[in-house]
């Protein structure tokens, strides 16, 4: 197991250098005015130096090395136009929290709320609730997020008369983002947590279970439901995954200073140096759910064996 | 059920009658079997060596069962994947068809008023609405002059023939116009009208009903911030009756969020004697108000309830000209939908039916391009890792390395580096769905490669490619059509979600995504709502009816659910 672990630990440290390395990479062959303020009224010169300085002309691998070392020191660099030479980790660090905050709030809502439908929908399966489950995932899962959340954001408000944008000290002002990072993550575990309970009540143990006469409630609750949370506990970390792209919706739609919001702005600004830095973010925060979902499972089922799977091709 | 015993038994029972027809017919020997030695003594001539053939080999294994048909039938079985497939066959043709119907627009032009016509909506209550929206098929009916416009009216049925009569400027008299009907558009009568004499008002055949009338109304322009005054009747129903001798009435339309208005009049001379107007609400015409305003005091001070907000010109309480007629200048504007522009214009002028569906083509094309990219370069990556061993460690490092990535991310990085444009767009959206595919098809490569049913068919003598076609495909197809079927919609969310962040198509190109976008930005005001709705609705039903009729299909498509 830990063997395992850490040999998946240096095989995301890897995929990670190399994705810094190809976004380093892409990034020379964009225009250079993403690195300056005053693109504009610099003359070619001064934009020579400048790209001098800033270490944009020496080889691939040298800059590679340098970000890595950098990254290692905890510095992601420093922001060109979304803020003129600010520090890009004093940037991130406060809107870190908001973001963690609001996907925390919303996880603990619709966990709870998914897997209960999940659970509601195996046991009625064929049945009209069943039906309606599916039609609201089919919904989710087709519709483009933007759409749903502009009529969220529009009805909501003005139904409800609650505030169209986010305010640090109204609460009520949570509700909107808070529901529409919820209905997509909802509908997802609704969806896995069902297709796992179905499979898991075709399985010749349950049938033995309900030969022997066993209730069934305590079929239900005893033994399906919990051998189907168990790939369940893969998808939570990953499902981190899942509201990176939701929050770069919600966060930006509803201005929460967060860091999806905080990606479209510095794209809109065409600020490089932010760019890489959030992408790399990203990327590695997707790695570690990843990796954390597995570990994790292991943990949970002692069943799984990590070892024999690699061999097993 | 009872089709397929009967089938089976057919096959059977027809292969026992050749058999015992063949055996009647020969002279059947007394001696079932030869010795070795009789059998040396046979002479080859007897024999006839059988060649192979592909379709015989097979025959007698085989009943009358075919993939694709047995596909199809268990698809229609499905109802509602059959109607979502007819609503979503119909989109897809409408949009190939609406260019080449009549009166469309182009979706790129910025449509102006018309340069030389007004036209004129009367309706019963002798409310005139005067636009600049040609609303007539084909030519002017009569070409106007320099100095002339042509005005097109249409009038209720019982105002029969109406007149048209036009003033100059001021207190002059009116002077009767010929009223023409004009052949080619039924209800429209026309007339032209020289700049010297503009002002025009129509009356019914009888004269009882007319567009001009002894009142004022006073409106507001949200835009300019000024208030115009009009005699051309502006509310609907009668008109308020007892109005005092030497006083004029007048009506006054300010934005809902204003409350009552208060309205001050006073003389022309500054520093004349102002009176406060007590308003009085409009029955059944919402936001309308309406007071006397003495004919002397004319000039009308107006602020909202609370005083904080306060129109830019004064007020005029004066009976004016009627309807001038003038051609309408500038872009025709965030119009609502009407019969010229069904789904409205958007704030640059371009007629949205046309851009919504143009958008929906723009938005399927990069959708079924993504979906055919992907399925292309995802079987062909995925034959290949899967048959050939150098290619595994490659394939699977890089499936590790995409797989680990958000593919919104990735999504991100590639349209920033690439500029936007249509080719762009796809090829970003291209660079991760492929493995996804292709890891699919590598592990039925190696599963199904070695199955009993290959082994057979190998036997037998098939050869590899009729293997791959029959044996290896029919597993295949129901995922590679399932994940074409998903990358559409996911295409066109993608789309949509790029132009959000800002990495779009450009916005002059039609996209779902650009109108959805588009829309949003105006959705806070209510009566442009409708550029946001349109677009969304189209969007969702295009992506909800390929998503159910692939999951349909690909049900339909698998092996395993025909029985």
């Amino acid at each position: 197991m830990l063997k395992y672990s850490l040999k998946r630990l240096a095989r995301s440290l890897l995929t990670l250098v190399i994705l810094i390395t190809i976004i380093i990479g892409l990034l020379q062959l964009m225009p250079i005015e993403g690195y300056f303020n005053n693109y504009e009224k610099m003359s070619p010169a001064l934009i020579e130096s400048g790209l001098r300085e800033m270490g944009l002309k020496d080889p691939l691998y040298v800059q590679v090395g340098r970000y890595l070392k950098n990254l290692l020191q905890g510095d992601l660099g420093v922001s060109r136009r979304y803020r003129v030479n600010a520090p890009i980790t004093d940037i991130i660090m406060p809107k870190m929290a908001v973001s963690m905050k609001v996907g925390l709030i919303s996880m603990a809502v619709s966990l709870p709320l998914g897997m209960a439908l999940g659970a509601l929908m195996a046991r009625s399966k064929g049945r009209f609730a069943d039906k309606l489950g599916n039609a609201y995932i089919v919904f989710i899962q087709a519709v483009p997020n933007a759409v749903y959340f502009i009529f969220i954001q529009l009805y909501g408000s003005s139904w409800f008369n609650l505030s169209v944008l986010y305010k640090p000290e109204d609460w009520t002002s949570l509700i909107l983002p808070v529901i529409s990072l919820a209905l997509p993550s909802i509908s997802s575990y609704a969806m896995w947590l069902r297709r796992y309970m179905v499979d898991e009540t075709n399985k010749d143990y349950i049938k033995l279970a309900r030969a022997k006469g066993v209730p069934n409630t305590t079929i239900w609750f005893r033994h399906v439901f919990r051998n189907s949370v168990v790939p369940m506990v893969n998808l939570i970390p990953g499902s981190i995954l899942l509201t990176i792209s939701g929050s770069i919706y919600t966060e930006s739609l509803y201005s929460i200073p967060g860091m999806g919001g905080l990606l479209v702005d510095v794209i809109k600004r065409q600020d490089n140096s932010m760019i890489v830095a959030l992408v790399v973010i990203f990327a590695a925060l997707s790695i570690i759910g990843l990796l954390l979902g597995d570990i994790l499972m292991g943990l949970v089922d002692p069943r799984i064996s990590f070892a024999k799977k690699e061999g097993a091709r | 059920m009872s089709s397929k015993y009967s089938q089976k038994e057919k096959i059977s029972r027809k292969l026992e009658q050749s058999i015992e027809e063949r055996l009647r017919g020969l002279a059947v020997s007394e001696k079932d079997d030869l010795s070795a030695e009789e059998m040396e003594g046979l002479s080859p001539e007897l024999f006839e060596f059988a060649e192979y053939d592909e379709k015989e080999a097979e025959r007698t294994g085989y009943s009358n069962y075919s993939y694709w048909r047995s596909t199809f039938r268990m698809f229609f079985k499905n109802k509602m994947a059959v109607a979502m497939l007819t609503i979503m066959l119909v989109l897809l043709i409408f949009t190939f068809v609406q260019p080449l119907l009549p009166n469309q627009f182009d979706p790129y032009v910025v449509n102006y008023y018309d340069e030389k016509g007004v036209w004129i909506t009367v309706e019963e209550d002798g409310k005139a609405k005067l636009e600049g929206i040609k609303y007539t098929k084909g030519d002017y009916a009569a070409e106007p002059a320099e100095d002339e416009t042509i005005a097109y009216v249409r009038v209720p049925q019982s105002w029969g023939e109406p007149k048209f009569y036009v003033k100059a400027e001021g207190e002059a008299e009116p002077v009767q116009l010929a009223a023409t009907q004009d052949p080619e558009n039924i209800g429209w009568y026309y007339t032209l009208v020289s700049e010297e004499m503009p002002y025009m008002y129509v009356t019914s055949e009888d004269g009882t009903e007319t567009t001009y009338h002894q009142a004022v109304w006073v409106t507001y322009d949200e835009e300019s911030g000024g208030v115009f005054s009009t005699s051309t009747k502006q509310t609907g129903g009668e008109l308020i009756t007892g109005v005092p001798a030497g006083t004029v009435l007048t009506y006054f339309n300010l934005p809902e969020s204003w409350g009552v208005p208060n309205v001050v009049a006073a003389g022309i001379m500054r520093g004349s004697e102002e009176t406060s107007m007590e308003l009085t609400p409009v029955p059944e015409n919402e936001g309308w108000y309406y007071t006397f305003v003495p004919e002397e005091q004319m000039m009308l001070t107006i602020t909202s309830e609370d005083g904080s907000q306060k129109t830019l010109n004064k007020g005029v309480a004066r009976i004016t000209d009627p309807t001038e007629v003038k051609p309408v200048s500038g872009f025709i504007t965030n119009q609502k939908p009407n019969s010229v522009f069904w789904f409205g214009t958007n704030d640059i002028g371009q007629d949205l039916w046309a851009r919504m569906w143009g958008g929906t083509r723009t938005s399927l094309f990069i959708g079924i391009v993504v979906a055919l990219i992907e399925a292309v370069v995802g079987i062909l990556a995925g034959l290949l890792w899967g048959y050939v061993r150098k290619l595994d460690f490659l394939f699977t490092e890089l499936y590790n390395l995409i797989n680990n990535i958000p593919s919104t991310i990735i999504l991100i990085l590639a349209s920033y580096i690439m500029r936007p444009s249509i080719p762009t767009i796809i090829a970003a959206m291209s660079i991760t769905g492929w493995i996804g595919l292709a890891r699919f098809i590598r592990n039925q490569v190696v599963i199904i490669r070695d199955r009993d049913f290959n082994l057979a068919s190998r036997c037998l003598g098939t050869p590899t490619r009729r293997v791959i076609v029959k044996n290896l495909l029919p597993h295949m197809v129901s995922v590679v059509m399932l994940r074409m079927a998903l990358a559409i919609p996911g295409a066109i969310g993608s789309e949509v979600f790029l132009c959000y962040i800002g990495l779009g198509l450009p916005i002059s190109i039609p996209s779902l995504g650009n109108l959805v976008n588009k829309g949003r930005s105006l959705m806070m005001a209510p009566s442009l709502r409708y550029q946001l709705v349109v677009p969304a609705i189209i969007l969702s039903v295009i992506t909800i009816c390929f998503y159910l009729v692939g999951n349909a299909f690909s049900d339909a498509a698998d092996p395993k659910n025909h029985v």
